[in-house]
This record gives C-alpha cells, sequence and structure tokens, in this order.
C-alpha cells in the first residue's frame, strides 16, 4: 500500500480582518494513482459529444480521489466535470483546480469551452482488477 | 479587491517508481476576471451527531454561476469515519478521516434540487467538519 500527501493551503492578508492562513494535510492510502496531461476532446458534456474520461466508473473500490487542473491561461477557458447522468458539477476556470472524492461507481467526463484545451488529472485510490481502462 | 490563494501540492514516494511531487498555485479570481474574490465565510467548523444529510451552503444563498470555492475536511481521526460529500443530489464521495476536498462551486439553484453543497456523516457519534467557503456577490 502506498500513500499520497495531498495538502492544501489557503491564505490571504486581505479577504478578512484577520489573515487568512490555512494548511490542511491528508495522507490518503492507496494502491494506483497516474498523472495525465491531455487535450480537451470536446466542448458539450455527454460520451457522444466527445467528453474525455477522467474516471471509469469501478476502476476504484471504495476510495477515489479525483485531481483536476485546468492548465488554460485565459480565466475564461473554462473545464467542467459531469457524471454518468451529464450532469455538470463543476467548472474550473484556467488556472485553477479541485481535487474532489468521486463516486467510484460513476463515470466521470470532462469537456471544455474550446477543444485542444489542456488539462493535467489523475485518479488516486485502491484499484478494482475488475475493470480495464482501455 | 482581495487576493486569496490556493497551493495544492500532491506528493507520494511511493506510488509509482518515479516519485510524484506536484505543486500549483491558484489565485481564486471572480467569475471571468482577474478580480480576487472578497467574500468568505472565513473557517469554521461544525459538529454533528447524527447520520442525517446536513446543508453546509445552500445555492439559493449565493449568486449563481460565479466562481466560488469550497474548502471542506473531514477533521475525525477515525479511519472508518467519513462523510458522503453531494452537490444537490449527485454524490460526489466519501471524505475518510483526515481526508479534504476543495473544489469550484456554481451555486446553481435553476437545477432541480438547487446545487446546494450538502454532506452526511457516517457515524452519529460527534464527527467535526471544517469548511470555508472563498465567494462573490
Amino acid at each position: 500500500m502506498a500513500t499520497l500527501r495531498a495538502s492544501i493551503s489557503l491564505n490571504s492578508a486581505d479577504v478578512l480582518s484577520s489573515p487568512l492562513a490555512l494548511t490542511s494535510v491528508s495522507n490518503i492510502l492507496c494502491d494506483t494513482g497516474s498523472l495525465t496531461r491531455a487535450k480537451i476532446l470536446g466542448t458539450q458534456e455527454g460520451a457522444s459529444n466527445n467528453a474525455r474520461v477522467v474516471y471509469k466508473a469501478d476502476d476504484k473500490t471504495e476510495v477515489a480521489i479525483l485531481f483536476v487542473r485546468n492548465l488554460s491561461a485565459d480565466q475564461e477557458k473554462y473545464m467542467y466535470l459531469s457524471e454518468t447522468q451529464d450532469e455538470v458539477f463543476a467548472k474550473i476556470p484556467g488556472g485553477s483546480f479541485a481535487l474532489i472524492p468521486v463516486n467510484p461507481t460513476k463515470t466521470i467526463r470532462i469537456h471544455g469551452t474550446d477543444v485542444d484545451q489542456i488539462a493535467e488529472y489523475g485518479v488516486f485510490g485502491l484499484d478494482s482488477s475488475a475493470v480495464a481502462l482501455s | 479587491m482581495a487576493t486569496t490563494t490556493a497551493t495544492l501540492t500532491l506528493s507520494s514516494s511511493d506510488l509509482t517508481g518515479d516519485a510524484l511531487a506536484l505543486n500549483t498555485t491558484a489565485t481564486l479570481t471572480k467569475a471571468g476576471t482577474s478580480t480576487g474574490l472578497d467574500q468568505t465565510t472565513g473557517v469554521g467548523r461544525k459538529t454533528t451527531t447524527a447520520t442525517s444529510a446536513v446543508t453546509l451552503f445552500a445555492a439559493a444563498s449565493y449568486t449563481d454561476d460565479k466562481g466560488h470555492k469550497v474548502y471542506i475536511k473531514n477533521t475525525s481521526t477515525v479511519a472508518t469515519e467519513y462523510i458522503l460529500l453531494k452537490i444537490g443530489d449527485m454524490e460526489l464521495g466519501r471524505l475518510y478521516a483526515g481526508d479534504w476536498a476543495f473544489f469550484p462551486w456554481n451555486a446553481d439553484a435553476d437545477s432541480t434540487p438547487d446545487a446546494d453543497v450538502i454532506y452526511t456523516p457516517s457515524v452519529s457519534t460527534a464527527l467535526t467538519v471544517e469548511y470555508a467557503l472563498i465567494f462573490e456577490a
């Protein structure tokens, strides 16, 4: 079993009268995971619109943590995450990222404002040998 | 204008043969602009003693389709205790003891149901969640 160390720091000197300086660290037990950098293939949700699969249903068991980073320098070049039923649940602006748990039984897809935007993503968790990615 | 940054680090020395060491920082800005998000709930904690769903942020209380960002952490130290995180009726996944999530939230109130940020504790003993919302009007 391997450990993924995930930490986040939220900092601001002026969003409150008191400085915001929050750091949180999580050590996630996982046996598989990888980072991928790939182009966005579609501009609408759904498999029929070429939305790229970033997590395939049942690839992990119990724990599945999804990281997505939008590498676009233009903040208005969004990336959208949607679930099996094509419901968009997150809209990531250029230059930003998300780290979220995902339901291991649901496929997650990504599409963008434009095709050819570049996303960096990875899923970490406990692997299921019952599902092949290709 | 306020400036808030979020820095994420993912690292592992034993997950793959090539050590993972990712570090990225984003400045949290209003939708479609380079102006910083200027409102926040601050960092808060909520303790529950039931396994019923808790609405952490109600979409109707925030402006739809903006650049809001959510941080949420399960502060439990009992490895088996988790919270089930949902956006509206869509299940995101589980945050086990010590795990956190950070994600953009559009506060969509046009969907059915509203895209509220909801969590459900797995235990009825005291479980504390830490949270922060950085948002815009």
